[in-house]
């Protein structure tokens, strides 16, 4: 029986898919510019990821083994079809500055990565947990990311100026190397917290 | 009994230290920084200096504490890192430039593991977050005695694209007073950052580095006939090229550093033309009207792969091969 606790924490902690694994940093470092794009973004990753992981364990007994690419493929791309249309149709101005990385996240390497290695193995209640897990751990790194970046780099928050008029603010976490910058910081963060954890756990 | 004593290499050692090192190129940089100050007043350029090299020393300090780094806060790298930001910002920056530039240098060198660690170097990292972060206070160029704004030649040169007359029309065009001849250049007399106007002052302290043997010729001679070459080759003004940018000062006190250069003589040849090389590239086709800081900071990600091509022990000899 897996402990759906460690399955959760896993995503958030030890396997963040940001932090530690390194994969799908592509979209986090294009759209973390402004919170609301960020949490625009984690909410539409977050429906992908949650649809498909519970698609694809609901039916993980039928697909066989040489066709599951494809079929992980389709279930991934219906999902992100859904929350594409359902953006463009309710908050096209989100659409406009969150641009492609929606079609992306059919190639998101962090979805197919867990509906490949957990998904088609566990069951549907395993599934929704890790993958809620997975989308807090996201959720976290790149809406944080997209908060220092925003009050660094353009002195707002949410969209609103925050510093008196004599601080200018730093514009190089607007562009590419800021969000570098701060990824880096995170990730050894997360390091030191998981460090200890495993210390203490002994 | 301690005869007997076996230890692993390196069993060569001299007097030189990592802090006479650093005390030698801060010597060096003497010169400079006295002309900067006497040209752009002494209090604004003084200033800027202890800020910078205070800051530095300081978060030296702190970030070795954060981070667990044995503390080498006072061996005098930090402050020379200090020092050489301050050389290379513009004379107008105000005072919490210098601060933030140097906390940047500093924090760029310790997150990699700290001195000799650092595959950047840190001064430079500093000036490229400051010129990135604040485009407009990093390029406010003044002319020298009178500060009265003006651009740097290069910039100048970006809009006449010619030689030195056609700079002086397009600074007349401009509303501008300054004569630039090829003397007022070797002098210094025009836009520039602090340290890296005035030829002969950084040319004694470059010399009293090679009499002391603290750096080698080599990157800087191919990186400067590197930029002669190529200025010929794009039928740019040879002497203007050479005296209206940061080149001097890069190739005299940055790309020879020594932890972000390569170590055999002839990858410092090969490093040294990079980087000219880069330098006139971003100077001829790129927006930007200098390039001597990124140039540098391009041929540093390229200086692992270098010396990697040591691939047995040095001194030993060739091997022979038999047919």
């Amino acid at each position: 029986m897996i402990n759906l606790k460690q399955v959760f924490l896993r995503g958030v902690l030890q396997d963040n898919p940001v932090l530690i694994l390194m994969i799908g940093l592509c979209s986090v470092l294009a759209v973390s510019v402004t919170t609301v794009n960020a949490i625009g973004m984690t909410v539409a990753y977050s429906f992908v990821l949650i649809g498909s992981e519970l698609t694809i364990s609901a039916i993980r007994n039928v697909i066989p083994k040489t066709l599951r690419i494809p079929i992980f493929i389709i279930a991934i791309g219906t999902f992100t079809t859904i929350i594409q249309l359902i953006v463009k149709a309710y908050s096209p101005s989100l659409d406009k500055s969150l641009g492609i990385f929606i079609p992306l996240i059919v190639v998101n390497c962090i979805i197919i990565g867990r509906v490949e290695a957990f998904s088609s193995k566990n069951t549907v209640l395993a599934s929704l947990v890790d993958s809620l897990g997975m989308s807090i751990g996201y959720g976290i790194v790149i809406i944080s990311i997209a908060f220092i970046r925003e009050l660094l780099g353009s002195g707002t928050i949410f969209g609103f100026s925050v510093y008196p008029p004599f601080i200018k603010p730093m514009l190089i976490f607007v562009l590419p190397p800021g969000a570098f910058f701060i990824i880096g910081i995170e990730i050894a963060i997360l390091s030191a917290i998981n460090k200890r954890l495993a210390k203490s756990k002994g | 009994m301690n005869l007997l004593s076996i230890s692993s290499s390196p069993h060569i050692r001299s007097n030189i230290t990592t802090r006479n090192i650093m005390l030698y190129v801060c010597a060096a940089l003497f010169p400079s920084a006295i002309v900067g100050m006497a040209y752009y007043g002494w209090w604004q350029i003084g200033l800027l200096l202890v800020i910078g090299v205070l800051t530095a020393v300081l978060s030296e300090a702190i970030l070795q504490k954060i981070l667990h780094i044995p503390y080498s806060y006072l061996d005098g790298s930090a402050a020379l890192t200090g020092l050489l930001l301050v050389l290379t910002i513009s004379p107008m920056s105000p005072w919490w430039m210098p601060l933030i530039g140097s906390f940047v240098a500093i924090l760029s060198k310790q997150v990699f593991g700290g001195m000799g660690q650092n595959p950047f170097n840190p001064a430079l990292i500093g000036r490229a977050t400051l010129l990135l972060s604040f485009p407009i206070e990093s390029t406010q160029w003044v002319s020298p005695f009178t500060h009265l704004t003006t651009a740097t030649p290069l910039n100048l040169y970006k809009m006449a694209n010619f030689g030195i007359e056609g700079l002086n029309q397009v600074i007349a065009s401009l509303g501008g007073t300054l004569q630039l001849t090829y003397r007022s250049l070797l002098l210094g007399l025009r836009g520039g950052s602090i340290g890296e106007i005035c030829l002969p002052a950084m040319l004694v302290g470059f010399l009293f580095l090679l009499f002391t043997k603290v750096v080698s010729w080599r990157i800087t001679c191919s990186y400067l006939i590197t930029v002669i070459v190529l200025s010929l080759l794009f039928k740019l003004d040879v002497v203007v090229m050479l005296l209206s940018g940061g080149i001097v000062f890069g190739a005299f006190f940055m790309a020879t550093d020594y932890v972000t250069s390569p170590l055999l003589p002839k990858n410092q040849l090969i490093f040294g033309f990079g980087v000219g090389f880069m330098n006139m590239v971003i100077r001829r086709f790129s927006g930007m009207p200098e390039g001597t800081t990124f140039a540098v900071l391009i041929m540093n990600i390229i200086t692992p792969l270098l010396d990697q091509s040591i691939k047995k022990p040095v001194g030993f000899s060739k091997e022979v091969k038999q047919s």
